[in-house]
């Protein structure tokens, strides 16, 4: 499940330094691509303390950095290490703003996300679960090494309203079925509403209902917009 | 075959990254959650304490009344119930004011109205009206000052809370006749209150339990008196809320002196 709508090998870069925090962005990637991830949590910290909010830090900061990140590895102009790098300097950076995060007043809707086994594509969808988070959600997280029955049981417990299930290869597409298959196949649990997401289905936006899924968000405004639609 | 290998460990990195955050986010989230209970048991508690404390008040004040002004005409066992009565309601009416202080300090609503105040005075009018109690045990409570008067920046009833909580402690765990000493040391930037007993001493295990709310240490008074087990937790964030710290010495057998700190100036 992605945030935005990312061209795959895309040529421009995704930080503009006169979009919203645009210059805020480019300062961050620059730290992180400097390997000076300190300087990277200044930044965000820095804008913090000025006012800016964390779901905007979220969408005009980690997103398109994110983004700009997943571009440059593609086109080879930084490697797998540096790659790696980027993102878990920005997965650590986002978890200092989770007090910020578990305040906000809630809504009584739960959502419970998850990658599929082995998905190591993992932080948009962790995005999307904490801006939900930040809506007034209650979000459980459940990475990308829980298996389907844990995830079923992890529904009922939680009385979640919403699945959010995110997956990025075609490799993947079987497990996101025995997921869904398995949810449906609880009694306790079939009602709850299955959105997809992620580059798999980005790629294939049908498939997702193909394989019974009831919506496909593109980005985290759309996963919440239709979360809020399905359970109207 | 390097590169591939390279991959597999950046991979492995990342899975363990990834599980990492997920717990992370997890524990934050769970703390958080934890908060919002510990507020509302605050709330609760001290709604309830504050419903419970008047119509305690006046139990204990009527029992007061009936022993002082029926106690003769009672037979010895009717007296008796009238005495527990009493002492069970003083009981509880301390239990539900530690209760209300302790849900008002976690709420963070600890409030010190502070003046320069003469400690020495304080520390006189604390051993005065704990030594009187403590006749009961046959126990000296004495003031050792050294002849220093200094003036403390302070809430003079919070620290006298602590001076009563403090040696009232000294007595209850102490024996019979085994004297209390209340030590007062001033250097250029704090004074240093300490409160000696002869009693039995407080084993290592439970010194890290002394200071925390609603726990329960293997050290009962010598003649059943009863404790709530909050007054500790409050004395230590009152000590605190003016600067100072708290800690002590014991020896199982041998006593305890706690000490407390506060900043002059």
């Amino acid at each position: 499940m992605m945030l935005s709508n990312c061209v795959p090998g895309s040529s421009h870069s995704y930080l503009a330094g006169d979009a919203l925090h645009g210059q805020l962005a480019q300062l961050y990637l620059t730290a992180l691509m400097q390997g000076d991830r300190p300087a990277a949590g200044r930044a965000v910290h820095g804008a913090l303390e000025r006012g800016v909010s964390v779901p905007e830090l979220y969408r005009y900061v980690f997103e398109p950095a994110q983004y700009e990140v997943g571009r440059l590895w593609e086109t080879r102009e930084i490697n797998v290490a540096q790659e790696h790098y980027c993102t878990a300097a920005t997965q650590m950076i986002m978890s200092e703003l989770y007090p910020h995060i578990f305040t906000s007043q809630k809504s009584g809707r739960t959502l419970v996300s998850t990658c599929v086994s082995g998905d190591l594509h993992e932080i948009g969808l962790r995005m999307v679960t904490d801006l939900f988070e930040m809506a007034g959600w209650n979000t459980f997280y459940l990475g990308a090494n829980t298996p389907a029955d844990a995830v079923v049981e992890t529904l009922v417990g939680r009385h979640a309203d919403v699945l959010a299930i995110s997956a990025t290869i075609a490799h993947h597409q079987k497990q996101v079925v025995a997921l869904i298959d398995a949810v449906r196949a609880s009694a306790a649990a079939r009602h709850v509403k299955i959105l997809v997401g992620g580059y798999l289905f980005r790629a294939n936006p049908e498939l997702g209902h193909t394989i019974g899924a009831d919506g496909v968000a593109v980005n985290a405004h759309d996963a919440m917009a239709l979360a809020d639609q399905l359970l109207a | 075959m390097d590169a591939t290998l390279d991959r597999r460990h950046y991979d492995n990195l990342s899975r363990i990254n990834n599980e990492f955050a997920t717990l992370q986010r997890e524990l934050v989230k769970t703390n958080a959650e934890l908060a919002i209970l510990n507020e509302h048991k605050n709330r609760v508690l001290g709604m309830a304490a504050h419903d419970l404390r008047n119509p305690l008040g006046a139990i204990h004040s009527y029992a007061g009344f009936l022993e002082e002004e029926a106690g003769a005409s009672l037979s010895p066992e009717h007296r008796e119930f009238v005495t527990t009565i009493k002492d069970l309601s003083e009981f509880v009416l301390r239990m539900v004011t530690d209760l209300l202080d302790v849900s008002a300090i976690e709420a963070g609503r600890l409030r010190l109205d502070r003046a320069p105040t003469d400690l020495v005075e304080l520390l006189l009018r604390s051993v005065k009206l704990n030594g009187v109690l403590a006749t009961r045990k046959d126990i000296a409570v004495t003031l050792e000052s050294g002849g220093a008067r200094p003036m403390v920046n302070l809430d003079g009833g919070k620290i006298e809370q602590v001076l009563n909580n403090l040696i009232g402690n000294a007595v209850a765990f102490s024996h019979r006749h085994r004297p209390v000493a209340v030590r007062l040391g001033v250097d250029e930037s704090t004074v240093t209150v300490a409160v000696e007993d002869h009693g039995q001493g407080i084993p290592a295990a439970d010194v890290p339990l002394l200071f925390k709310p609603f726990s329960r240490t293997s050290v009962r008074g010598t003649e059943g008196e009863q404790s709530t087990g909050l007054g500790l937790a409050i004395v230590r964030n009152i000590v605190e809320g003016h600067g100072g710290r708290i800690w002590l010495d014991s020896q199982v057998g041998v006593g305890s002196t706690f000490f407390f700190t506060l900043p002059l100036g």
